[in-house]
């Protein structure tokens, strides 16, 4: 059931038009990054980590606004009456909601490090594997946020929902900081900073493409916990979104 | 005239029509396929008040039936439906579905729903979005295929197989909604305003395909303000307004409390209508058949005609209705 | 149908006044000194913060801002700004403090604090800070030992502090031949010292770290053109102040080239005023492709004059423009210009001062011969 719910969510996804359209501003941004280049004395390596930022924030921006409309667009758009109206429980739905959007969103993201890659190749950028690890990294990070914007449409408004998922992502990178400045802070406003980032998914776990710009290796314990961590957060946040839908009046 | 259970339309052809199931067979067996005892059900509205919808709502649907749920917009018909369907919990009262706790999402699996404007993905075509809800319903591999097949020649979307649903209008949004909603071949089939947006020939073709289920075994249950729709169609009915359930029972009860009328010429008795050119109509009840006209052969008349007079349905729902509101107050928000 | 093609004719019609109004204020400017207010330059974990995970994106975006900065200062020479404390450092702490395995950062942070403002100590700080973040970036290491050597004179007055660091320079090499390449640097640079060119080798270092035709690179290549003019006319002027104590006759340039008192200079041969060509002494143009002159007496290079003259009216520009700002409005005409106060730089033979859009520029000709190149 749950595979069935995904399928038909990312034929969906992939179909909309404000899909493609953000697909065409990564490449549209993956040329600028090149004039950008040329200005640069070091245009290469400017030109390699715009592209990959822009994999991330197009990536962000994507999940962002899909997912604050995931569900809340069905429940108002009444779309979903035909399909929790058969033997189908809601967590399944949901679920299988957030597996679709991944899927599709795991699809851009292939797409976008794809096209990324041959731009750099093509303008005579170095390649090398670290960039592949990067970009892995970056849809695992794009998958995180996927999640976060569906759990706050679950608990407020889209348009809320939307604005608190861009906090959430400036926040989960600025938590990445907090460590070297929680010494700064003495008694309990450390431990209340520090509770309160504790709260918030580090995405500095996933911003490996600083390091992969420069090839610095990724160890591979590191990359495993980053990809246990973001699963973990994915799980946590799907299944928050599950236990408010279950009683909420459609 | 009236499309029962038994009589289906040539529009249809048969092999089209789904065969009888075991499912089928078994409702006929159960007293009632949905019943709802005492249920109320109210949800917030605007910042603390809370919006009483349905108040003690009772009635059952039997086995077999084909039911109209009558009611203005806001009467409490669409709430009632989407508790049956799983849509809405959390209400007073008991709701039963084949004879079980509503609660149970695999007694859904019997259930058609058709709801009311029904909206879908825009960027699936019709063929996809078929096969997937009938997936989540339970088909898989050839009887899917065939039963998208068979749904969709029934209501013509064969050839509409491959466009998109955000391309639809209206009314084929409604005629992909009955196909969504009888792909599984459903015990109950719920349907909230199943004639809405719908030309006089698609409302035609839908009341043969409803009429074409019901032969199978369904049970239909649909609301509808189109009294019309109801007489056609149906032989149990219930008159719900401002959440409170007026008055509910079998149709040809309610018409045959109409009163006969016999047209005839020669002598007029006490209480005929003068009709002009020596004829004249009375009305008596159906108890006095027998005494009337054994009365009026002694007395030489010449019986021209004797029929049951119409009972203009709209004009007895809004007596019934205006009556309720004469004799208590409506609904009101509760805070 | 009508409508509709009179619409789409009106919508390219304007689309294409817009496209070429846009195209138009684009095109046809002369590259402009722009004044970079670097004020918002938050500190280095702010900064992070801000980012919002693209540290490395964002440096490099902020650096590209930070040339015209650059410009700037090579006139003004002082990068105080508001609030106290160093521009240039603030931003290459910032821009470090978002992606400190960027070598370039070090290098140009390097270049701007001892090249442009000669703050050498500063210099050496980033270079040996650099050095603590990549140990194999070899070019840091080979700038640090030049500006030791060339502004601290290490070899010289400590040579054994220099000795401990260019061993643990090749220490941080993990190549053997870059190992070898250090002790090698040590001695070049020992043959390379000769008097008014001791900076030349440092600087010879320093360009190949920049990238041709960008503005860093034509920085280092007009102080390199500098040191050589300002060497040749020491030398010529040696040789004229020796005819001139002797009493014999010099009127034209060409009777510098007096053989017996040039071979007693020691004359650079590559960089030097003077070449031997079929046989025959020749003078040289300057670096800059422009003909050494006598002129009132004394030896000139033209080259070296036009490069001052440039200077000096980017420098009176920038006081126009404070004028201007302050009398709340710009003159007509350079007439105008003097008249509010702004002196006008005396214009070098063939050159003269320009007056237009608001802002003054120096008209220099074309020089005859290509000018020196070091790559």
């Amino acid at each position: 059931m749950i595979l069935i719910i995904a399928g038909a969510t990312c034929r969906e996804a992939l179909r909309s038009r404000s899909f493609l359209g953000l697909l065409a501003l990564y490449c549209l941004g993956i040329g600028l990054a090149r004039v950008v280049g040329w200005i640069s004395p070091a245009s290469d390596d400017v030109t390699t980590n715009l592209v990959l930022s822009l994999q991330s924030i197009v990536g962000v921006l994507v999940a962002v606004a899909t997912g604050t409309a995931l569900v809340h667009t069905e429940i108002k758009q009444r779309t979903l009456y035909t399909v929790l109206s058969r033997p189908l429980a809601r967590w399944r739905f949901v679920v299988g909601k957030y597996l679709g959007l991944a899927a599709a969103l795991v699809v851009g993201q292939g797409v976008m490090l794809g096209l990324g890659l041959t731009w750099l190749g093509a303008t005579g950028a170095p390649l090398h594997s670290a960039l592949v690890v990067a970009g892995l990294l970056t849809a695992l990070e794009v998958l995180v946020m996927a999640a976060v914007a569906l759990c706050w449409t679950a608990l407020t408004s889209p348009l809320l929902a939307a604005a608190l998922g861009l906090a959430t992502y400036a926040l989960g990178h600025a938590v990445a900081t907090l460590p070297g400045m929680l010494p700064y802070l003495q008694g309990w406003r450390m431990t209340v900073a520090a509770a309160g980032a504790s709260l918030i998914p580090n995405l500095g776990r996933f911003a490996y493409r600083n390091d992969a710009v420069h090839q610095v290796p990724l160890p591979p314990a590191e990359l495993a916990s980053a990809i246990a961590y973001g699963l973990l957060w994915i799980a946590l946040l799907v299944t928050i979104t599950v236990a408010v839908y279950r009683k909420k009046q459609l | 005239m009236s499309l029962s259970a038994g009589s289906v339309s040539d529009g249809i052809p048969d092999r089209l029509l789904a065969s009888p199931t075991r499912a089928g067979i078994l409702s006929a067996s159960m007293a009632d396929v949905l019943a709802f005892t005492d249920v109320s059900f109210s949800y917030r509205g605007d910042w603390l008040n809370r919006i009483r919808s349905l108040d003690t709502v009772s009635f059952a649907v039997p086995a077999g039936a084909a039911y109209g749920f009558l009611g203005a917009n806001g009467a409490g018909k669409s709430t009632s439906i989407k508790l049956t369907v799983g849509l809405l919990a959390g209400q007073r009262g008991e709701i039963r579905l084949f004879g079980q706790p509503v609660g149970d999402e695999r007694l859904r699996a019997r259930v058609g729903y058709l709801p009311e404007q029904p909206y879908f993905y825009e960027n699936l075509q019709v063929h996809e979005y078929l096969a997937y809800l009938g997936k989540l319903s339970g088909l898989r591999g050839p009887a899917l295929r065939t039963a998208v097949d068979r749904v969709s020649e029934l209501l013509d979307l064969a050839e509409l197989a491959r466009r998109k649903l955000g391309s639809f209008s209206k009314g084929m949004r409604q005629r992909f909604g009955l196909a969504q909603a009888i792909i599984h071949q459903p015990d109950l089939l719920v349907l909230d305003e199943p004639f809405s947006g719908l030309d006089p020939l698609w409302r035609a073709r839908f009341k043969e395909v409803m009429a074409a289920e019901r032969k199978r075994g369904a049970t239909l249950f649909f609301s509808t303000h189109i009294l019309s729709d109801v007489e056609d169609l149906c032989d149990h009915y219930a008159v719900i307004d401002h959440g409170k359930v007026l008055e509910q029972g079998r149709l040809d009860t309610l018409i045959g409390a109409a009163p006969l009328a016999l047209t005839a010429r020669g002598a007029r008795p006490e209480g005929a209508e003068d009709l002009g050119d020596g004829t004249w109509r009375l009305l008596f009840p159906d108890s006095e058949r027998g005494a009337r006209l054994a009365a009026l052969t002694a007395s030489g008349a010449e019986i021209l005609r004797l029929e049951r007079k119409h009972i203009a349905l709209e004009d007895y729902f809004v007596a019934r209705v205006r009556a309720f509101h004469a004799a208590g107050r409506p609904m009101e928000a509760t805070p | 149908m009508i409508a509709r093609v009179g619409l789409t004719t009106a919508i390219l019609a304007m689309a294409a006044v817009a496209v070429g109004w846009n195209a138009r204020g684009m095109l046809g400017h002369e590259r402009a000194v722009r004044a970079k207010n670097l004020d918002f330059l938050p500190s280095p974990v702010v900064a992070r913060v801000l980012s919002c995970g693209h540290p490395s994106s964002a440096s490099r975006l902020r650096w590209i801002d930070a040339f015209a900065y650059f410009q700037f200062q090579l006139d003004r020479k002082d990068d105080t700004i508001a609030g106290g404390g160093s521009g240039f450092k603030r931003l290459y702490d910032m821009l470090i403090g978002l992606d400190p395995r960027f070598e370039p950062y070090y290098q140009h942070a390097a270049l701007c604090l001892g090249g442009v403002l000669e703050r050498h100590q500063d210099e050496l700080g980033y270079l040996q800070r650099g050095t603590l973040e990549l140990p194999q970036a070899s070019g840091l290491w080979r700038s640090a030992a030049a500006v030791l050597v060339t502004y601290y004179a290490w070899d010289a007055q400590q040579p054994r502090n220099l000795d401990r660091f260019l061993a643990a320079w090749a220490d941080s090499e993990t190549d053997d031949n870059a190992k070898a390449m250090v002790w090698q640097w040590q001695r070049a640079l020992a043959r390379r010292r000769l008097g008014g060119l001791e900076q030349v080798p440092y600087w010879l270092d320093r360009l190949p770290t920049t990238v041709p035709d960008s503005p860093m690179s034509a920085f280092i290549e007009g102080i390199l053109r500098e040191q050589i003019a300002r060497y040749a006319i020491d030398e010529l002027s040696a040789v004229l102040a020796a005819r001139q104590a002797a009493g014999e006759p010099v009127e034209r340039i060409a009777d510098l080239l007096d053989a017996p008192r040039l071979a007693t200079r020691q004359l650079h041969l590559q960089l030097g005023p003077v070449a031997v060509i079929d046989g025959m002494l020749a003078l040289r143009s300057d670096p800059f492709g422009y003909p050494y002159q006598l002129r009132d007496g004394r030896v000139s290079s033209l080259g070296l004059d036009y490069r001052d003259f440039a200077k000096a009216v980017a420098g009176t520009d920038t006081k126009l423009q404070s004028a201007a700002k302050r009398d709340g409005g710009w003159p007509k005409d350079l007439d105008g210009v003097a008249a509010v106060g702004v002196l006008l730089p005396t214009p070098p033979p063939e050159a003269e001062i320009d007056y237009r859009g608001q802002h003054l520029i120096a008209r220099i000709p074309d020089p005859p011969a290509s000018p020196l190149t070091f790559r």
